[in-house]
């Protein structure tokens, strides 16, 4: 090994500022480094519910939630989308697919998207949800936390964004499975809740849409 | 061929994958591909089938099983797509090799604890003070046979001893003196666990006798303790206190497939002696166990459901922050950028110390911590996927001797049905040999293919008869291939609405089918093939086929009596009936002989059998069918005229009708003279009368001209009826059946002048058959 000259101690004194405050740049930008925001306002509308019988095939549902919120200041559009269910996979089991869209915009050119959670939960033991993280589609957000939990967790599944570059405008669509490893006998019902946090040029607000899907059991 | 993006830069995939199915080879040793192929379906498709592939190197085996699950369709949410489950299972006991030294050292322990064991051919099944690793498979119980030896998976209790090794059971085997022995005629089977250095546990035949002979035999097996933890096996000593050479013997270990044992000649063996079987040092095992997918088409997608992810004797810890694991590769990268191009290792070193100093050393070296479990998918141009686990026993958390790693996927397809796609799934596994340090990988898979379907080509026109007749089967064949093999069904279209569908045949080879038309015409037959998965090609070429009908003609009394051999003329063509004549499917002109005399009888036509009284007819033939004219029967008198020897019949005079008509016959018989007078008769021979007004013989001469010959006489029976019959007044004579009138006429002209006779009668006959 050559020692050390004085151009590559030099280099090495650049580089030991360099990289440290480079690194703390870019875990501020990506938000994995965040101030405590204080959420001025929190609004919680009102849930959309959706039911559907538990069939024994499948079936192609093809149905869409859709919830817009709108105010002077911010927009918001959340769809779910209820794919199909499919009955008796020999490696999945029965499971539904499952489409989560949201749109959101602040209208001050000062405001930005903060960012957005979107959590699922259901509190029977026998299912999962995963994450279909190939099909994911995200505008000015990046993802911050995604997670898959055991069976046993109410909480089944959860992902957290972050809005990029104080952005006004944010998008998102991802798909997930809900796998339900229970008879046609029993019922499932799933919480989703879309959460976004916005700056709206001179405070946070918070809005949350949550969905309500009711698979109802065959007798 | 699309692009993949590697380090954000877009390369071709056809340069690739050579590079990367090349580095597969030169970095793993790896099995033949197994393959899995199947036409994309156009509706969802349930599978439920198995594939799989091994490979061993002599030392570690790797498998990859995979369970192909449902196609789907058009999913709302997910498109296109396959459900898969991917495993991979390795272990590195085929390395595993058991050692005999001897003699070693012999120290024979006295046990008593009994096992049970009294009967003949008989075990127990005993539990073990400590774990034993055998061929590295760790057990907690093992099973005890009286003809000494000890079988570790299940209980047997043969009494013939088997050559070692043998993949007959029992196998799992330990035997320190396999032979048929009886413990129900003496002697005593006893265990007990040495509480002392050497901690050991021991199973002993005290005096136990020979089945055959009776000569007594006690040995036993001790099981020593593992000193240093799981990475050993158990050394295992078999004592002989006092045994008999006298019948075949089977000494030695044996794996759990008895594909690999070590024995020992028996012969060798004396009283007081020791043989120690041992494993040499640790032997290799598993570090790493990985299913690695791997596509080359970019309309395509590999997920692997992280939650849905398992295994055995494997570290699945999800990382807890996954965007870690992307500064982890950044900066590795750039680390390894700076070692190797700007200052050389040490300033990687300085590079990590930099690190580590400032404010967020903590949550860097989280993110540095590679996690055991590493899930990654293959967006649609990347070209790999793969979940990686750490090998870990999950006892004693130390490399294990087998490992297994199983993975959900979802293969999906972006492209509207019409792209062949495949992946190729590796099962990896790295091992090590502990002893000497040196890492090995191996390598198997499995190919997955779902091609577009191709449909069978267009079958060859069918080959058969060009012509035949309704109602008659007839048997036309064809055949075609399909591109990728499959077995083909064909349709054959009969031109009159009907088809028939076969059954499968293999491609290239000839179909047939049989069909009969119900109705004559021209039909153009053509056929189309089908494939196993629904496929079909376009119509063959047709071939045209004239099926004829059968028009039969039958002529028939009203009455209903058949008459044959009378004239009928189909289209023109003169037959006898009853005549059956094939007909193209149309209409035909028939038509029947309007009058004839058959014997004593007058027979007109009257009517066809549909009430028709036109003659001819149209007839349209579409299929079998039969045409019947009736005809009148009728009764009058009948001429009979002297040869010169006797009387013979002429011919009938047809004068049915409700009055009088006259009816001229030009005499055909000779008619002769006899003496002065020509002769003739009318008779009547049917049950019904002929009123007869007047009778006529004319001579005509060679010019034409007609001359009258006068009647001399008529007489019925017995009286003269001359005058009845001159002249056409309301005189008549009644013929009544059976009656005869002998007529004599003088003759007009010279007999040799005559050239013919002209018979005139006037009357009527109101017979009506």
């Amino acid at each position: 090994m050559r020692k050390l000259n004085g151009r590559d101690l030099k280099a090495l004194f650049i580089l030991s500022i360099v990289a440290p405050v480079g690194i703390l740049a870019s875990l501020r930008l990506t938000g994995i480094l965040q101030e405590p925001k204080t959420i001025s306002e929190t609004v919680t509308l009102e849930s959309i519910n959706w039911e559907f019988q538990r069939p024994n095939n499948d079936v192609y549902i093809d149905k869409k939630l859709d919830a817009t919120y709108v105010n002077s200041e911010f927009k918001a559009t959340m769809l779910i989308w209820i794919g199909a269910y499919h009955e008796n996979d020999p490696i999945i089991f029965d499971h539904l697919s499952l489409g989560i869209i949201i749109n959101s915009s602040t209208t001050n050119p000062d405001g930005f998207i903060e960012n957005i959670y979107v959590v699922l939960r259901e509190n029977y033991q026998a299912s999962k949800v995963s994450w279909v993280r190939t099909d994911f589609l995200l505008e000015n957000l990046s993802i911050v936390d995604l997670k898959e939990l055991p069976e046993e967790n109410s909480v089944k599944a959860y992902a957290r964004f972050v809005g990029l570059n104080h952005s006004n405008r944010a998008n998102l669509q991802a798909a997930i499975l809900w796998k339900l490893w229970s008879s046609n006998a029993q019922s499932h019902q799933m919480e989703i809740s879309c959460e976004l946090i916005y700056y709206n040029g001179t405070a946070h607000k918070k809005m949350a849409q949550p969905f309500q899907l009711r698979i109802l059991g065959r007798s | 061929m699309g692009k993949v993006r590697i380090y954000g830069k877009k390369v071709r995939a056809s340069i690739l994958i050579p590079i990367l199915l090349l580095s597969v080879w030169i970095v793993f040793p790896v099995s033949a591909s197994s393959s899995w192929s199947k036409p994309r379906p156009s509706s969802p498709t349930p599978y439920d089938e198995v594939i799989g592939n091994a490979y061993t190197d002599g030392i570690a085996s790797i498998g990859v099983g995979v369970h192909i699950g449902t196609y789907y369709e058009n999913d709302p949410i997910l498109g296109d797509f396959l459900t898969v489950k991917v495993s991979a299972s390795a272990n590195s006991r085929k390395g595993i090799q058991y050692s005999c030294q001897w003699p070693s050292t012999y120290n024979w322990y006295d046990v008593s604890d009994p096992t049970g064991i009294t009967e003949d051919n008989s075990g127990v099944n005993l539990t073990l003070p400590f774990p034993v690793l055998l061929y590295g498979v760790e057990y907690f119980r093992v099973w005890v046979c009286d003809n000494g030896f000890l079988s570790f998976d299940s209980q047997f209790t043969n009494s013939t001893p088997a050559n070692i090794p043998n993949t007959d059971p029992p196998n799992s085997l330990v035997a320190p003196f396999w032979r048929d022995l009886n413990p129900a005629a003496g002697g005593s089977i006893t265990c007990g666990y040495i509480n002392q250095h050497p901690y050991s546990f021991v199973i002993s035949w005290n005096n136990v006798p020979n089945k055959g002979n009776g000569a007594l035999q006690t040995f036993q097996v001790v099981i020593r303790e593992r000193p240093g933890g799981s990475e050993f096996h158990n050394t295992i000593f078999f004592q002989y206190k006092s045994i008999t050479k006298d019948y075949p013997t089977t000494v030695g270990v044996e794996d759990q497939v008895g594909d690999k044992g070590t024995s020992f000649d028996y012969n060798n063996l004396y009283n007081e002696s020791c043989l120690e079987c041992y494993v040499g040092g640790q032997g290799c095992r598993l570090e790493q166990l990985q299913i690695r997918l791997v596509k080359i088409d970019t309309d395509a997608k590999i997920e692997i459901l992280e939650n849905d992810v398992g295994g055995y004797n494997v570290v699945l810890k999800s990382s807890t922050n996954p965007h870690g694991s992307t500064y982890a590769a950044a900066i590795k990268f750039a680390a390894g950028q700076l070692i190797s191009k700007v200052f050389g290792g040490c300033a990687g070193i300085m590079f990590g110390i930099l690190l580590i100093v400032g404010d967020y050393s903590g949550i860097l070296s989280a993110n540095l911590s590679e996690p055991d479990l590493t899930p990654e998918d293959a967006d649609e141009w990347e070209i790999l996927a793969y979940v990686t686990g750490i090998a870990r026993d999950e006892l004693y958390s130390q490399p294990p001797f087998d490992s297994t790693l199983a993975a959900n996927v979802l293969w999906k397809f972006l492209d509207p049905n019409d792209e062949d796609h495949f992946v190729i799934i590796y099962a990896d596994a790295w091992y090590r040999n502990l002893d000497t340090g040196i890492p090995y990988a191996i390598s198997t898979s499995v190919t997955l293919n779902m091609y577009i379907n191709q449909p069978p080509a267009i079958p060859s026109a069918p080959s058969g008869p060009t012509s035949g007749y309704v109602s008659t089967t007839y048997t036309y064949s064809t055949s075609t291939t399909d591109p990728e093999g499959d077995s083909i069904q064909y349709r054959f279209d009969w031109g009159d609405g009907t088809d028939t569908t076969t059954g499968s045949y293999p491609s290239d080879s000839t179909a047939t089918a049989s069909h009969s038309w119900i109705s004559a015409g021209t039909y153009y037959i053509k056929a189309r093939a089908k494939d196993d998965y629904g496929a079909w090609s376009d119509w063959s070429p047709s071939l045209a086929i004239i099926i004829r009908c059968s028009l039969t003609v039958e002529t028939h009394t009203i009455s209903g009596y058949q008459i044959r051999d009378v004239k009928v003329w189909v289209d023109g063509g003169l037959y006898y009936s009853p005549i059956a004549v094939a007909v193209d499917g149309g209409t035909h002109t028939v038509e029947a002989e309007s009058d004839f005399v058959r014997g004593a009888f007058w027979y007109t036509f009257d009517h066809w059998e549909n009430g028709s009284t036109s003659n001819p007819r149209s007839v349209n033939a579409l299929t079998d069918m039969t045409v019947t004219a009736y005809y009148n029967k009728e009764m009058c008198p009948t001429l009979f005229v002297w040869n010169g020897t006797e009387y013979i019949y002429e011919t009938l005079l047809n004068i049915h009708a409700e009055s009088d008509v006259t009816v001229q016959h030009q005499i055909q018989q000779p008619l002769a003279l006899d003496g002065l007078f020509y002769k003739l008769q009318l008779r009547e021979l049917d049950n019904y009368t002929s009123h007869i007004d007047q009778v006529k013989l004319y001579a005509v001469d060679n010019g034409g001209e007609w001359h009258l010959c006068p009647l001399t006489s008529a007489k019925l029976e017995d009286a003269y009826v001359t005058r009845k019959l001159l002249f056409d007044d309301n005189k008549r004579v009644d013929l009544t059946p059976s009656e005869t009138i002998n007529l004599k006429f003088l003759p007009s002209i010279p007999y040799n002048q005559t050239a013919y006779f002209i018979f005139e009668i006037n009357g009527y006959n109101k017979k009506d058959l």
